[in-house]
């Protein structure tokens, strides 16, 4: 009995091409997407030449020490600045205003910089302005104290010394970008939310024509319920399986090494999110509308909190309200993947997937007391 | 007027999930804003990151004088007790960096060798990482500059003391920024945040009600009894897409005052006007979408996963969540075919504007205009769409 509903309900919903085109492709395509987004971020120190202006002044041309800085900036195979001249500060500012630079500099008395926007150009030119003048105010110190030892400046300046080495103890460094997939796959697998409240719809006799007829049959209602949860955990399971092979295989995202591991909280994943779907669905007697409507804002709201969006949310949410680190599906989820990626040691991860499944066993428990003893005079 | 006056009550029957919607997505929307993270603009002063000192090394000027630094351009949280509890700030950003100073640091240094280095683990937020690479470089190369031109030994302790003065002094040079018009003011900024997040939630709001709404029309019966009447297809058309048309602009406005009442913008301000137009102007875009996405989506429960595939992915490569400046150009290219990126592009030059003259502003309606002929586009091919379903025999 327990096998023939299973195969049936397991046949039923791969046939579904709806469910499985939505379960499957639709969240490789919106890694996809993520991985087009984050692929500039992982080698962000392939910074754009920033293109700067410069006014001729008097100051200017007399300034050969700051010329050979700004010289020596524009100057490499790939430089930091792309220089344009121009005669009267009126022409720079009308080349800022039209775009062509994204600031410029002005030297009189002391060095202006001229911008008409925030952003990460504007703080670059600045650094190397402050830096610029920072070393100009210590050569001047060195020289006033003994001329001689100006000979040496340039080639102690040009020295390069290490002074920070990374010492991340840990096999992995810690990547805000991760963030973001593991959110997605903690969004992925609360959609299987959808196939549990499907699976309840299907044997509530008031819900659906199917499950009215389904309960004629002589079965216990919880073992009919219990295959077709199996059958919907087993697909979710297979497709959140693809799309992790996916990120692992294609788009090289690095989930650690622990191939077992990864695969227990993989199902974790799923069972939270058949079982919360579940529960919403046993819950709420009204039309699929409303279901659909609280498990896609529920899992967004959870996902969202979980780092989906903006990875920073992530953190300000646990910091704000620490409970939310525990109770949240979505955010254990994330969390096992990432601590699984980050940590030595086991504890963090075991804790998530424990939790996982406590929540599944708790939502289960819910969903029993709900549907218990259930009987239908007239529909 | 059937069509429309069909459109609101079906409106009304399912009022508590539009709402779910519409709540919930405005909701990310001031999360995110209030939070200020992320986002298409970039704050140009340093931020203050938290940063873990752990000092093995024995006080010294050069040591004495890098923290006195440290601590004065970040927030210093207290040394962690072991490994564990240093793992575990980082990973919540209790500390965003944790900097080592090994034992014999300071001698090694002013040795010159330059054998030991300075130990540093970075949080998740690499950009704090950076400046403070840079910030902790900056003050060692100065030191060394002094050190090594003046021929400074380890032992000559007031010498120094005399350089880290001096460092000092000279770190607190600063270059003179100008701005031109006015800076942005920080209502604007917030504006800034608000509008940039503002395209997903539009998009996800817009095209879940709208889908779902345009689903009940083409439902098997109640579709073959219209295409019974005698109403000519682009009538019914135009119909729906009025009745979309008076959600949309409710959407708007509701959003509007919001906007207004978080960011405390009045709406005399320019800046805000543009905004406003600019969203109204996406409103429509996201409206014309959906409605074309109303006429392609079958089956029920499809249209969550378009508006998540449409609504995140788009706001992902065209700068909603990550700043556009970061993205590569090919990212930048491909967005540049969504609406959503001429959406973001004129939030950023309303942002950035000085003056309103014509040469500064002609960008940013050049972006309105844009998005606008994505729209056109989608309901014309909406409307094609439409006509050839019904011409299919039944």
């Amino acid at each position: 009995m327990f096998w023939h509903i299973f195969k049936y309900r397991l046949k039923s919903t791969v046939r579904d091409v709806q469910t499985i085109f939505w379960t499957l492709a639709f969240p490789i395509i919106l890694v996809s997407f993520f991985a087009m987004a984050f692929s500039n971020l992982e080698n962000a120190s392939v910074y754009n030449t920033i293109k700067i202006g410069l006014v001729n002044t008097q100051a200017y041309m007399d300034d050969t020490v700051f010329q050979s800085h700004i010289t020596s900036a524009s100057a490499d195979k790939d430089p930091l600045f792309a220089v344009t001249m121009y005669d009267t500060k009126e022409q720079a500012s009308a080349a800022l205003a039209d775009k062509q630079i994204s600031g410029f500099i002005l030297e009189d008395a002391a060095l202006h910089l001229t911008i008409r926007s925030t952003g990460i150009d504007q703080t670059i030119m600045k650094e190397f302005l402050d830096w610029y003048l920072q070393t100009v105010s210590s050569v001047e110190n060195i020289i006033a104290d003994n001329p001689a030892a100006g000979m040496k400046i340039s080639g102690i300046l040009s020295e390069n010394i290490t002074y920070i080495t990374d010492t991340n103890t840990n096999t992995n460094k810690p990547n805000n970008v991760l963030t973001y997939y593991y959110a997605l796959i903690a969004m992925t697998c609360l959609y299987g939310a959808f196939m549990g409240t499907k699976e309840v719809t299907a044997v509530q006799a008031n819900q659906s024509a199917q499950a009215a007829r389904l309960n004629l049959a002589p079965v216990h209602k919880l073992r009919v319920f219990l295959s077709s949860l199996c059958a919907v955990t087993l697909i979710q399971y297979l497709s959140i399986l693809l799309l992790v092979a996916y990120m692992a295989l294609i788009l090289k995202i690095d989930f650690g090494n622990q191939i077992g591991y990864i695969l227990l909280a993989s199902f974790a994943g799923c069972c939270a999110g058949v079982s919360f779907g579940a529960v919403v669905g046993a819950a709420s007697k009204k039309g699929e509308g409303i279901k659909t409507g609280i498990i896609i804002s529920a899992s967004m709201a959870m996902s969202f909190l979980a780092g989906l969006m903006s990875a920073p949310m992530k953190y300000i949410a646990t910091k704000s309200f620490p409970i939310l680190a525990y109770i949240n599906p979505a955010n254990l989820i994330a969390d096992a993947f990432y601590s699984l990626y980050y940590y030595n040691t086991y504890d963090r991860y075991f804790l998530n997937v424990g939790l996982l499944f406590a929540f599944s066993f708790v939502f289960y428990v819910i969903v029993y007391l709900l549907m218990r003893g259930q009987q239908y005079e007239s529909i | 007027m059937k069509v429309f006056k069909v459109y609101f009550k079906i409106i009304k029957k399912n009022l508590s999930m539009l709402s779910i919607y519409i709540v919930i997505f405005m909701l990310f929307a001031l999360i995110l804003t209030l939070s200020g993270t992320g986002g298409s603009t970039n704050t140009f002063s340093e931020t203050r990151s938290r940063v873990m000192i752990i000092d093995q090394d024995k006080s010294s000027p050069l040591t004495d004088g890098l923290i006195a630094y440290v601590t004065e351009k970040s927030d210093i949280v207290a040394p962690a007790k072991d490994e564990q509890a240093i793992q575990d700030a980082l990973f919540y950003e209790d500390a965003v960096y944790v900097l080592t100073i090994p034992q014999g640091f300071s001698e090694d240094f002013l040795s010159g060798s330059h054998s030991l280095s300075l130990g540093k683990r970075t949080a998740p937020n690499s950009t704090a990482g950076v400046q403070l690479d840079m910030l902790i470089e900056k003050y060692l190369n100065e030191f060394n500059l002094y050190v090594e031109a003046k021929g400074i030994k380890a032992s000559d302790g007031s010498a120094l003391t005399e350089t880290a003065a001096l460092v000092k002094a000279d770190l607190q040079k600063e270059t003179d920024v100008v701005w031109v018009g006015a800076a942005p003011t920080s209502s604007i900024t917030k504006a800034s945040y608000f509008f940039s997040y503002l395209p997903y939630s539009l998009l996800s709001i817009m095209i879940l009600a709208i889908s779902s709404i345009m689903q009940v029309f083409s439902k098997g019966d109640l579709k073959k009894r219209m295409q019974c009447a005698p109403t000519p297809a682009t009538r019914i058309n135009l119909e729906l897409l009025l009745g979309n048309l008076c959600f949309a602009v409710v959407v708007w406005f509701f959003m509007m005052i919001i906007s207004l009442l978080l960011t405390g913008t009045g709406i005399s301000d320019v800046r805000m006007q543009m905004m406003l137009l600019n969203a109204f102007v996406f409103t429509m875009t996201a409206l014309s979408l959906s409605f074309l996405l109303g006429h392609l989506i079958r089956g029920p429960g499809a249209q969550h996963s378009v508006a998540n595939v449409i609504a995140l992915g788009t706001s992902f490569i065209s700068g909603v969540f990550v700043p556009q400046a970061l993205l590569g150009d090919t990212v930048k290219y491909i967005a540049s075919f969504t609406p959503t990126y001429w959406y973001v592009t004129a939030v950023g030059d309303i942002t950035a504007l000085s003056s309103f003259s014509w040469t500064e502003t002609q960008s940013i309606y050049m972006g309105m205009l844009i998005q606008l002929a994505f729209a056109a586009a989608f309901v014309i091919m909406a409307l094609v769409i439409g006509r050839q379903r019904k011409r299919r025999t039944v």
